[in-house]
């Protein structure tokens, strides 16, 4: 490698259409909104744990830097059973959640009634088939979590997260925390197949800013607790994505759990990159020094 | 196949050139417009960061900073106007000079300077002796950025804060670029952010305006050692210098505004 070619800028949307591709080259199939009706259950859990605690620290740390507020509209990207819907409703004017899996919003509508909470509405479809026109600067904050690994075309869709908003958007993050079960798991069921990546930090913070947004970042810590019967189900569906599931990957898949944490609930603890930003505020290309 | 990318290599090759130009002598040439500039912007972007530790609520009185290549102030300043004690490390003497006078002229007495380049500092004498380490437009000193990181976490047990320019000034390129200077497309932020976050250190990230107020002369100033950096200053360039100088200066002020990149993380 040349001096120059290492220190040329980064084609990150290319990077980012890499990895994509990457992933759907060792697909055994694709994913269908099914699979998310059938994940409903374990990711509401997983999102319930600690009293709603991911989506707590996350309106606490926009809420802190002036993002969000009692009087903000709120959409939610890919809500799932109501990562956000449920602790920020509580706390905002009205939060809108696109999510196109029937399992997913039946969990919103019954987390909400559980909360007592009815400032929300769902749009029952995926954010592609969302036609922004009707929305267009209709919210103060537009946000999601661990849906943009779905968009190879991820600039277009995150343009189109910026033109619903006339405050800010944000995308949380997961980071690496170094946790070895997922691997070893992956290795004793896929042996050799390369392990699939879903890069979102910090890989979201150069896509942004070389796009020329100016985004913060701050970090959340949170634990996800999940029975063994439902993370058996997360890694059903996620292992279907990449194999036939038998009866005896089944098995491998409920000793290692049984392994990692015996007959009780799995607890696993995440660290996250909450990143938001001012789509009216732009960069100028920066080089040398000032 | 998504390749791998070595940020420190690239860090290594980009800051080279930049690195090779910058020398101690050139900073002592620099001292007295540069110095201008920081008591004229009201050490604005050292300002600006302490506004930020403040907003943050991790501002304590009794913190103890070091300022890593603190120049004139622009950090050491303001912090020692706020907190118990600031040290700063300087190796450039008319700097370190320039420093102790706006101490003493604004009655500080906490603050001290370790005369020496950051690379000098025997990290084991100072282990984990400051709450807060800052190093502000300065990271181009260091080929063996991580290495030089790592020392900073060393003598920190509070908070490590990299400052850098994010966005230049929009007057400083036009004016480069009619002076056919080129700093390179290297991208110094950036490439310390992966750095980072490749090592596990996951720093936040705060993007700052900040503002610089200089007079005419100390701008002109400026922008010919700027240009000597690179090759000799010739008539045609002092007459553009001038002239930009002048037609953007108001009441004998040259005021630019730019952005910087905060990266600042809590020591495990």
């Amino acid at each position: 490698m040349t001096s120059d070619s290492l220190t040329a800028p980064v084609d990150w949307v290319r990077f980012w259409e890499d990895s994509y591709d990457a992933r759907s080259k060792i697909m055994f199939r694709d994913y269908e909104l099914n699979d998310w009706s059938e994940r409903a259950e374990d990711y509401s859990e997983s999102r319930r744990t600690n009293n709603y605690e991911f989506g707590e620290s996350v309106y606490s740390t926009l809420a802190l830097h002036g993002v969000v507020s009692p009087h903000s509209r709120v959409l939610e990207v890919g809500a799932g059973p109501g990562t956000f819907v449920i602790p920020f409703a509580k706390k905002v004017d009205h939060i809108t959640a696109i999510e196109p899996s029937e399992g997913m919003s039946r969990m919103i509508s019954q987390n909400a009634v559980e909360a007592g909470v009815n400032n929300y509405d769902i749009i029952p479809k995926i954010w592609q088939d969302v036609n922004i026109e009707d929305f267009r600067g209709r919210y103060d904050l537009t946000i999601t979590s661990t849906v943009i690994w779905m968009f190879r075309d991820i600039m277009t869709q995150i343009s189109r997260m910026e033109e619903v908003t006339q405050g800010h958007c944000c995308v949380v993050g997961g980071v690496g925390t170094g946790q070895t079960f997922e691997a070893e798991l992956w290795k004793k069921i896929m042996g050799n197949t390369p392990r699939p990546q879903y890069p979102e930090y910090p890989l979201i913070y150069n896509l942004l800013y070389t796009c020329g947004r100016v985004p913060h970042v701050r970090f959340i810590n949170y634990t996800s607790m999940r029975s063994p019967e439902n993370m058996l189900r997360m890694y059903r569906v996620f292992y279907s994505i990449y194999t036939e599931v038998t009866p005896e990957i089944e098995e491998i898949i409920r000793e290692e759990l049984y392994r990692d944490s015996g007959e009780g609930p799995c607890i696993r603890k995440y660290r996250s990159a909450v990143v938001w930003w001012n789509p009216a505020v732009r960069r100028k290309e920066f080089t040398g020094i000032a | 196949m998504v390749t791998q990318i070595d940020w420190e290599t690239a860090w290594a090759a980009g800051i080279g050139e930049m690195n090779r130009l910058s020398t101690t002598n050139y900073w002592n040439q620099r001292a007295e417009d540069y110095s201008d500039m920081v008591l004229a912007s009201d050490c604005n972007h050292g300002r600006n960061i302490l506004n930020l530790f403040e907003k943050e609520g991790l501002l304590q009185k009794d913190w103890h900073i070091l300022d890593i290549a603190s120049g004139p102030g622009a950090i050491t300043i303001p912090f020692a106007e706020r907190v118990g004690r600031v040290t700063a490390v300087e190796p450039t003497e008319r700097m370190a000079a320039a420093l102790m006078s706006h101490a003493q002229n604004r009655g500080l007495s906490n603050v001290e300077v370790i005369l020496k380049t950051w690379q000098e500092v025997d990290e084991a004498v100072y282990s984990k002796n400051y709450d807060l380490v800052i190093c502000c437009h300065a990271l181009w000193q260091f080929s063996d950025i991580l290495s030089q990181i790592r020392r900073m976490e060393a003598v920190s047990r509070g908070y490590c804060c990299l400052a850098h320019g994010f966005e230049a000034p929009s007057e400083t390129l036009k004016l480069t670029e009619a002076l056919g200077i080129n700093e390179g497309e290297f991208d110094q932020f950036i490439t310390v952010f992966n750095i980072l976050n490749d090592s596990g250190m996951y720093p936040n990230v705060d993007v700052i305006d900040y503002t610089l107020n200089r007079s005419v002369t100390s701008a002109v100033t400026s922008v010919e050692k700027l240009v000597e950096k690179h090759r000799p200053l010739n008539y045609r360039d002092s007459e553009i210098i001038q002239e930009y100088v002048q037609n953007h200066a108001n009441e004998g002020i040259y005021q630019v505004s730019g952005r910087m990149g905060l990266l600042w993380w809590k020591v495990a």
